[in-house]
């Protein structure tokens, strides 16, 4: 399958691939949201003959903090929303979509991390984040989906990451100023 | 929604000083959505008779009352205030913003235009003129207002990138591009600038699309270090590289992007360009050898069996397949799929797999040296069942499938393939039993959820699939609701193909009405974008959507809802509904008299329990707006307007049902003037119609479709039918089109006559079923006598005759046109005999074979069959024993 | 859907797999075996195990209480498909006040024998039992011939306590032997040819017919 960053004209056949694996849906204004503040960090698995929608990341930049330590404005990309077809399994599609889109977000936003959310019962997604992606669990948010789901909030952190694969974040000096502080804290 | 005022421009000018401060709280409370206060404050002035038709007030006590729901009414006053006050720019402004949130854009703009006559310079009305301007795609009018709002404010930002995109919109690149430069050379940049790196982007954009390849390429490098958007940067330095035929840079920036994403298919290509890989054999090479560095990534392997041929072919694609096989990927077929366009390689696959079968049925390995895991025998029959179902060998493939199932009966996998053989068996009720049971194998998934929906509605089970759909839908709202709400077009489109056969023709317009306003509110939807995009300076992307948004119709789901529309609105304008039409529309061919009568009985009391239902949903609709309206009254917010309802019973009984289908085909004729279905279709209308030039127009337009040949049936049809009605109607059409249509249709009807052309069309494809049927039909068209209808029976009857269009879709086709009397009485008679000579081709049809309804897997409910009936048992048993 | 008897290779006698496999173990890449929880959303994929390994049928109430077990009920998965399962319960014996384990199920789909799946589950049951810490054994019925499930289990440490004469009414031969793997000393319950009735509950009588009625939860059908 084809990984490629998502344009606009991917927009619609996100959706429908969301719509086809997801329970999660979102109306096209805020695909396009998406599309037209962030456009370099969503991407797409297409299939090459059909040209169909078999995967996607849809995710943005979030620069609010969450009230934790440091308090300074922390930029980080969040994942929105990702799914691949049942059809397309089994292919490592998510793992591909997902390092795309962390290295983007540090190319292009200087993201420090990259968090998400997913549910609690949904172990295949779980296993994937924890051992393939590097995601930790940072909290439960009691009730999070609409039918009173837990939701585990999850991060990854990328500078380490970026520092290993030798990828230039958008603004190194303060990408790795404060790693240093995260590591004098240890 | 914008505000009429503006601080500097707040008139009500004829007020004296209390009321103009009144006047002024009427405005701020708009702004801050107090209305129930501005309505106080418009009651202060109005009620002070001197006042009392004080134009401005009127139009702002209309514009909030609009803000409340009460339309009507704001129409009124808005209307009166204007009247009483045509010189007002805000009377004018109140008018075109409640024209506005009315989505009346072009009367919107008009009355802007008007206000702008009494206040030029009002920033805040020519803002809002530019965004109608630019929704509407008014481009020469938006220029001139981006030209006044950048004169009028030249230090903002937007002012520049407003007026310079408004250049670039009308293809003005010298323009825009002069004014993109000014502007940047004003632009302080920050260390880390996100927005500075779009601009420069779009800059580069407009100097590529003007043409200049080597001014891009200038343009990037000298900004390099101000771009951060290194994947996007990358891609075009190697194509601007490659365009200036430095390929060997160029090849140095492709393998640098494949080494960011291995998987990205384009830089492969490029890469090949790059690299002078003009023969398979060279290209080959290079897959070669960025296999060895990035043996994780698929694409390296995937990709050199494109090329690849005969024994290469073979060398190649058996270690894929065996690691396939091996770690069980389930979309390998998909994968492969493209591959069988050379019979070749279906040929090589074919003997491969039977071989790894044969040894792996034998003794666990792919060629008898290495041991496998069982799974992958499992995957191995799974990949040949939809090998031989590709190949319509759809018996072997059952055989298959229900080995791998035996095997192991939890693979969910299996159960949706063995649906879709059944799928393509046509034994529509069979195929949505399989899914159904794949489908309760994972509750939590909702993919072989919707897989489960999709094939109810293909079995034309519509209340079973909403059903289906609950399980994924927002609780408390009807799944047709929710999934409308979500824009959830697959769902609607096959809804509206499964009540079209069911005769429901007013249930499927709705949907397909609903799919068409999902189209309108996406357009809508642009609307936040204009202002949004230039403050955020994400200008490509917001180019591409404006540049998207004017071909959205184009896309396959309003394309499938508007010929399922067209389709019916033919249908009503031939049959219109009467009432006692509903019960006859079910086929009921093959009942005997007591299933017909239980038909009957269940009809009567689905229709009383549809009506029960509609009452209800009725009421439920009538408390929700009671609900919204109490609502509005408790917190001021303007709720969108609320959409007509969609009617089924009126939508079935259309005054114009060929003007209804022809609003569904305009888009089409613009979008997807590509496509023959778009003109056959509108040949449909106009012929129906009796517009012999609009016919004609059709017929040109198809002939041009691309991949369309000369002798397509549907096109065919059309010629024939066209030629008759111009032979029997010449006599009545006015001189011009007469003089029109002898000269234009010279080159189509080239001197033969209809009858002659006919039979030519059959002689020239008498192998080819698809043409014979077509051919055959039109025959019975021009002459309907019996032995004229004999005859075409007898044409279409011989199957084993025909080389090609021997299918299951075009056998079905047929069946039911034989049905439905397009062949006449004596097509009605052959019917079973027809089905006889299909029975044979297509041993597993039901259709075909009535005999196998009995022991098909019909049910659609999920009832177990495997759940005990009594007995509260267990026992013990050892699944291993170690070695 | 294939009943056991279109695939013969599932009757849980034989501990060959089909064909003489070569020498060599599999690749351990492709061979992965993981346990994983019943939900309420693949419940369905136990019942199609139990379906084709055990001549039995299952009432719901089997199932229901399943989907209550936590580690005591796990799908076992085979390079991330579902082929085995081990469902368990806790007995206590009502004329000894024993609390014990009792293997209601764990069985496997014959192609996927031999490959370290019942080990894999057994090994769980045995884990539990011992983080727990607190039972007085583990115990099960196998049928007097399945000779290599009472090799299997003699491995793990489990013996014959004890045979029940017609245990089963429609599989032959009809009697079971009782295997137990004891974790304390127990004073009363060893060796006798007829142990105290195995029910759950209320029915402590040792009266071989009323294992033939309805409340015999460890037998067939």
């Amino acid at each position: 399958m084809n990984i490629r960053c998502a344009k606009t004209e991917d927009l619609m056949n996100m959706q429908h691939c969301n719509l086809l694996c997801l329970p999660e849906n979102y109306q096209m204004k805020y695909y396009m949201y998406h599309g037209l503040s962030w456009p370099q960090i969503s991407f797409v698995a297409e299939e090459p003959a059909t040209g169909a929608i078999v995967g996607y990341v849809l995710a943005k930049m979030e620069e609010e903090t969450e009230g934790t330590v440091g308090g300074a404005d922390e930029p980080h990309g969040h994942i929105t929303s990702l799914a691949v077809k049942r059809s397309h399994r089994r292919l490592g599609l998510a793992q591909k979509l997902m390092d795309q889109t962390a290295r983007a977000m540090v190319e292009t936003f200087n993201a420090k991390y990259v968090s998400l959310h997913v549910r609690k019962s949904n172990r295949a997604a779980l296993n994937l984040y924890k051992t393939a992606l590097l995601f930790q669990i940072s909290e439960i948010e009691p009730k999070y989906y609409a039918d009173g789901e837990d939701a585990y909030a999850m991060k990854r952190n990328l500078v380490v990451w970026a520092e290993q694969q030798g990828i230039l974040p958008a603004d190194p000096d303060s990408f790795f100023k404060s790693k240093g502080m995260e590591e004098k804290k240890k | 929604m914008p505000s009429p005022h503006s601080a500097n421009t707040a008139t009500g000018s004829s007020l004296p000083p209390k009321e103009n401060a009144q006047f002024k709280r009427i405005l701020k409370c708009y702004e801050q959505k107090q209305y129930k206060n501005g309505l106080k404050f418009a009651k202060q002035i109005l009620t002070n008779p001197k006042f009392a038709e004080h134009g401005e007030t009127l139009a702002m006590k209309g514009l909030t009352l609009n803000c409340l729901g009460r339309k009507d009414e704001a129409y009124d006053y808005v209307r009166r205030g204007l009247r009483n006050d045509l010189k007002s720019h805000v009377c004018w402004h109140v008018y075109g913003l409640l024209q506005r949130s009315d989505k009346k854009y072009d009367e919107a703009i008009k009355c802007y235009r008007n206000a702008l006559k009494w206040d030029k310079e009002n920033i805040q009305i020519l803002r809002d003129l530019s965004l109608l301007q630019i929704q509407m795609r008014d481009l020469e009018g938006y220029k001139e207002t981006r030209y006044q709002l950048f004169q009028l404010r030249p230090t903002q930002r937007a002012s520049w990138i407003g007026f310079a995109m408004s250049y670039h919109l009308l293809n003005d690149y010298d323009m825009t591009l002069k004014i993109l430069e000014e502007f940047r050379k004003t632009q302080q940049k920050a260390a880390y600038d996100y927005e500075h790196s779009e601009l420069l982007l779009y800059q580069n954009m407009v100097i590529q699309e003007s043409g200049d390849i080597s001014g891009a390429l200038e343009h990037l490098m000298k900004y390099e270090p101000q771009i951060c958007d290194q994947a996007h940067f990358l891609t075009t330095k190697g194509s601007l590289l490659l365009k200036l035929d430095r390929a060997g840079e160029a090849k140095a920036i492709f393998e640098e992007l494949i080494q960011r994403n291995p998987e990205n298919h384009e830089s492969y290509k490029f890469l090949e360009q790059a690299s002078g890989a003009d023969t398979p054999a060279k290209k080959l090479a290079i897959y070669v050898k960025y296999r060895g560095f990035y043996p994780k990534a698929q694409a390296p392997q995937r990709l050199p069996l494109n090329y690849a041929e005969g024994q290469e072919f073979r060398d190649l694609v058996e270690p894929y397949l065996k690691k396939a096989l091996r770690k069980g990927v389930p979309p390998l077929f998909v994968d492969l799929k493209p591959l069988y366009k050379n019979p070749d390689n279906c040929a090589i696959l074919e003997e491969i797999c039977t071989t790894y079968l044969k040894h792996m049925r034998a003794n666990g390995t792919f060629d008898g040296k290495t041991r496998e895991p069982p799974t992958a025998l499992l995957w191995l029959l799974y990949y040949l069942s939809q090998h031989y179902d590709y190949k319509s060998d759809y018996a072997t493939a059952l055989q298959l499938i229900d080995e791998a199932i035996a095997h192991t009966p939890t693979l969910i996998e299996l159960f949706l393939h063995k649906g879709k053989i059944y799928k393509h068996i046509d034994n529509r009720e069979e195929a949505a039993y399989w899914m159904d049971e794949a489908q309760v194998m994972d509750r939590a998934d909702r993919y072989i959820n919707c897989k489960s929906a999709k094939y109810l509605l293909r079995a034309n089970q519509v209340k079973e699939a909403e059903e289906m759909c609950k399980w994924f839908t927002r609780g408390g709202v009807p799944a047709m609701e929710s999934l409308n709400e979500m824009q959830c077009m697959w769902f609607q489109t096959e809804c509206a193909g499964a009540f079209e056969r069911l005769g429901k023709y007013g249930e499927a317009l709705k949907k397909c009405i609903e799919v068409d306003r999902h189209f309108t509110e996406i357009i809508e939807d642009q609307f936040d974008f204009h202002t949004y995009c230039m403050r955020k300076l994400t200008l490509r992307s917001y180019v591409d959507l404006l540049r998207l948004e004017d071909v959205l119709r184009s896309h396959p789901f309003y394309e499938k809802a508007a010929f399922c529309a067209i389709r019916v609105y033919l249908r009503l304008f031939d049959k219109p509904i009467t009432d006692d039409d509903k019960l006859n529309e079910i086929d009921t061919e093959n009942m005997d008299p007591s299933e017909l009568k239980k038909l009957r009985n269940k009809q009567k009391k689905a229709k009383r329990k549809a009506e029960l239902e509609a009452q209800e949903m009725q009421q439920l609709q009538a408390r929700k707006e009671l609900h919204n309206k109490s609502q509005k009254k408790n917190d001021d917010e303007l709720d969108a307007p609320q959409k007509d309802e969609l009617y089924p019973d009126k939508l079935e009984r259309p005054e114009d049902p060929l003007g209804e289908a022809l609003k569904f085909l305009e888009p089409l004729q613009l979008l997807a003037a590509d496509r023959l279905s778009t003109h056959v279709l509108a040949f449909e209308i106009y012929f129906r119609k009796r517009k012999p030039l609009l016919m004609l127009q059709s017929i040109k337009r198809a002939l041009n479709t691309p991949n369309t040949p000369p002798n397509d049936p549907q096109l065919h049809s059309c010629v024939i039918r066209f030629q008759k009605f111009v032979d029997e109607n010449r006599q009545s059409f006015p001189a011009p089109v007469s003089q029109v249509l002898d000269r234009e249709t010279q080159s189509i009807f080239a001197d033969k006559s209809a009858v002659q052309r006919n039979r030519d069309f059959l002689s020239a494809n008498d192998q080819s079923l698809n043409h014979v049927a077509v051919g055959a039909e039109m025959s019975v068209v021009l002459d309907g006598s019996e032995a004229s209808q004999k005859a075409a029976l007898k044409l279409i009857g011989e199957l084993e005759r025909f080389k090609t269009g021997v299918d299951i879709k075009t056998c079905s086709d047929i069946f039911h046109k034989l049905e439905e009397g397009v062949y006449g009485s004596v097509g009605v008679a052959g019917l079973d005999g027809f089905r006889q000579s299909c029975a044979q081709q297509f041993p597993l049809t039901i259709l075909f074979n009535p005999e196998l309804k009995k022991q098909s897997k019909t049910t659609t409910t999920s009832a177990d069959p495997n759940e005990p009936k009594s007995g509260d048992n267990s026992s013990h048993e050892v699944p291993d024993s170690e070695p | 859907m294939p009943d056991s008897s279109s695939s013969p290779s599932s009757t849980c006698t034989s501990p060959m797999a089909p064909g003489s496999a070569p020498a060599g173990p599999i690749d351990p890449r492709y061979s992965r075996i993981d346990l994983g929880d019943i939900t309420q959303h693949n419940i369905k994929l136990l019942k199609k195990v139990n379906a084709v390994v055990f001549p039995v049928v299952y009432h719901a109430k089997f199932y229901t209480d399943v989907l209550e077990a936590g580690e005591l009920a796990k799908l076992a998965f085979y390079n991330d498909i579902v082929v085995g399962a081990v469902c368990c319960r806790i007995d206590i014996e009502p004329a000894t006040g024993l609390r014990k384990l009792y293997i209601m199920t764990l069985g496997c789909l014959a192609p996927y024998r031999r490959l370290g799946i019942g080990t894999a589950m057994l090994k769980h049951v045995m884990d539990y039992v011992e983080r727990d810490g607190q039972f007085d054994g583990v115990f099960l019925h196998v049928q007097i011939n399945n000779e290599s499930a009472i090799q299997f289990y003699r491995k793990f440490g489990f013996d014959i306590v004890g045979t029940k004469e017609q245990y089963y009414s429609r599989i032959e031969p009809a009697d079971a032997h009782v295997l137990e793997k004891r974790l304390t000393s127990q004073a009363t319950t060893g060796g006798t040819p007829h142990p105290p009735p195995l029910v759950n509950g209320n029915n402590p009588k040792d009266d071989p017919d009323s294992h033939k009625t309805n409340n015999g939860h460890e037998r067939e059908h």
